[in-house]
């Protein structure tokens, strides 16, 4: 059999439990797809393929894993399932650089408790994936590495700043990929890409070993080929981490085990996702989804969240200042780009300071500098201050939604993907992200999935939609997506790849 | 929040504290940029806020800590291994003083 990288986790996983395939040709299979495609779709920065190292731990797992199936005793649902993560997730022995030049030669001597997890339950990690460095950016262009390329117009940016994990899904790559949202990272690129794409509630899953972008505000979860399969790695990686302060002690549900189950809920769409500043051709496909939903028995109300409009803003400076103080710590002295490296003397500001410089890009010095203004005396009231009052009100705006509605479907992105270079001033890049970046301010779960394509100059172009609930509400926006995705078949739409 | 233009004064001094060693022309490529930027952010000052509480983390957790005892650490050789320049005991740096 080949091709077997086409399928997805939960058919994968049964066609390994009935002993019809085995974790070595899953994995050969994966492999081939990289060589194939990837040098095109540059989707991964380090990967199985072509680094020996990572080859041979792969191969090594998949001949343990094969043995574990052939006993009857796998390790879990994900025993076997090859999979790729995003580069700012630690691995040990495995360089990570996080998109960056800063960390182009950092090899980590210790796994994210998300890779130890997965690792534990027997998936096998193939590939580090491509991102906007730092996660600073919705398309990958903000990669050292170069960007990654849409599967479906690869003229166009595959959104960002997880866009290698959705491009490796998207392309079949992998079984599943994980990615990591702060402000739409992995929903922004899921919706450009055809994929789902889940966005945990802030602190479900533990963030020790996620290379920092935004301490309070950063999320880490799975991007899949479907809603089953994204609630079938949630099972795996979320939970209570001694090693992560933030993490929740919250009980994890079972996100499988009422999936099927058919449900009615009350669904808001709220008015300020649907306005000015949002392409048309998308507003109408979700409002399209919406009147399906109601056809089928759910009811669709309006709602409005008026602080909405605010939330980019109070977003951004929060993001900003977090990261500024997150990437503090790369001061060419412990690990990372230095100046050290190439015998400097100089003093140690101009170690700091020439190593920042050179090893940042222009788009993360930006934001470094935008994060210190915002702390800095004398405008800390103005800005900072300002917008944590702002999130309170943005916290309370979805509680006072959620009394009024289950749960939010509104579309991901306002406007379809984009070329390569159209984005290139900041402001229309920070603009792109209105419709995800409130979500994450309130830490509330969104779930994004496909919805349909537009059709630009004869292209099928990606929308998704996200389902947004009240905080540990996955289990209900998983159960909603799964049954939309047994009713509409978007989801299974492949790229046009050779 | 009066949001005054930054100077290419206020440019560098921001560029002091982060750390970065720009060039003139990366100031005043900078000072445009994070003005423009700023625009954006100014439409806080349309919400409300006198009698707000910050929010600051939503986890809803406060004081979580962990037993003061040794666990499995980092070896010597370990941490220093990505180091720039190193003694083998010792992470080098040049002098702060």
């Amino acid at each position: 059999m080949s091709d077997l990288n086409h399928l997805s986790l939960a058919v994968a996983n049964t066609k390994l439990k009935a002993g019809e395939i085995k974790a070595g040709e899953l994995l050969n299979d994966c492999l081939a797809a990289i060589s194939n495609l990837d040098d095109n779709l540059h989707s991964l920065i380090t990967s199985a393929a072509t680094d020996a190292q990572l080859l041979a731990q792969a191969q090594a797992q998949a001949e343990a894993s094969e043995e574990r199936w052939q006993k009857g005793e796998p390790l879990s649902v994900l025993d076997g399932i090859p999979y790729v993560i995003k580069d700012s997730y630690c691995t040990k022995d495995i360089r990570t650089t996080a998109g960056s030049k800063m960390l182009d030669d950092f090899i980590p001597p210790y796994d994210a408790t998300v890779v130890a997890k997965l690792s534990a339950a027997g998936a096998i990690l193939i590939g580090k994936t491509n991102l906007d460095q730092f996660g600073h950016g919705s398309s990958t262009e903000n990669s050292a590495y170069g960007p990654s390329k849409n599967p479906w117009d690869t003229k166009r940016v595959p959104g960002g700043s997880s866009g290698g994990s959705a491009v490796a899904v998207a392309a079949d790559l992998c079984l599943f990929a994980i990615g990591e949202d702060t402000g739409g990272s992995i929903r922004q690129p899921a919706s450009f890409t055809n994929i789902t794409g889940l966005k945990v509630t802030y602190g479900r899953v533990s963030r020790y070993g996620s290379i920092a972008y935004a301490s309070s505000l950063d999320t880490m979860g799975p991007m899949t080929k479907t809603v089953e399969d994204a609630a079938l790695v949630l099972q795996v990686i979320a939970g209570h981490d001694e090693l992560d302060g933030t993490s929740s002690f919250e009980e994890v549900p079972d996100y499988t085990a009422n999936l099927t189950e058919k449900k009615s809920y009350t669904i808001g769409l709220p008015q300020e996702f649907f306005g000015e500043g949002v392409d048309p051709r998308i507003a109408d496909l979700i409002k399209q989804t919406a009147a399906k939903l109601k056809e089928a028995g759910h009811t669709i109300k309006s709602v409005s969240i008026p602080v909405v409009k605010q939330a980019l803003a109070c977003y951004y400076i929060i993001a900003w200042a977090e990261t500024s103080s997150n990437l503090a710590r790369y001061d060419g002295i412990h690990y990372g780009h230095s100046v050290l490296k190439q015998g400097s003397t100089n003093s140690l500001y101009e170690v700091y300071a020439q190593s920042r410089a050179a090893g940042f890009s222009a788009e993360t010095k930006r934001r470094i500098m935008l994060g210190t203004y915002v702390l800095s005396a004398g405008y800390y009231d103005a800005y900072y201050k300002k917008a944590l009052q702002v999130r309170t009100a943005i916290v309370e705006g979805f509680k006072q939604a959620f009394t009024e509605v289950e749960l939010l479907l509104a579309p991901v992105s306002p406007v379809l993907p984009f070329e390569f270079g159209a984005k290139s001033d900041p402001v229309a890049m920070y603009m792109a992200d209105i419709h995800t970046t409130p979500i994450n301010p309130a830490g509330v779960p969104s779930l994004a999935l496909p919805a349909g394509f537009v059709e630009e100059n004869g292209t099928k172009l990606p929308v998704g939609m996200q389902l947004i609930g009240p905080l540990f509400s996955e289990t209900m926006l998983l159960n909603l997506g799964h049954w939309w995705q047994q009713l509409d078949q978007t989801h299974q739409q492949k790229p046009p790849l050779t | 929040m009066n949001p005054s233009l930054l100077t290419k004064e206020d440019t560098e001094h921001v560029a002091r504290l982060a750390r970065l060693a720009l060039s003139e022309a990366e100031i005043e490529q900078y000072r445009n940029d994070l003005n423009a930027v700023l625009e954006v952010v100014n439409s806080l000052n349309e919400v409300p806020t006198t009698t707000l509480a910050v929010t600051a983390q939503v986890s809803g957790l406060q004081n979580i800590t962990r037993v003061d005892a040794v666990g499995t650490e980092l070896t010597r050789a370990e941490a220093l291994a990505n180091a720039p320049q190193n003694d083998g005991k010792h992470f080098v740096v040049p002098g702060v003083l």
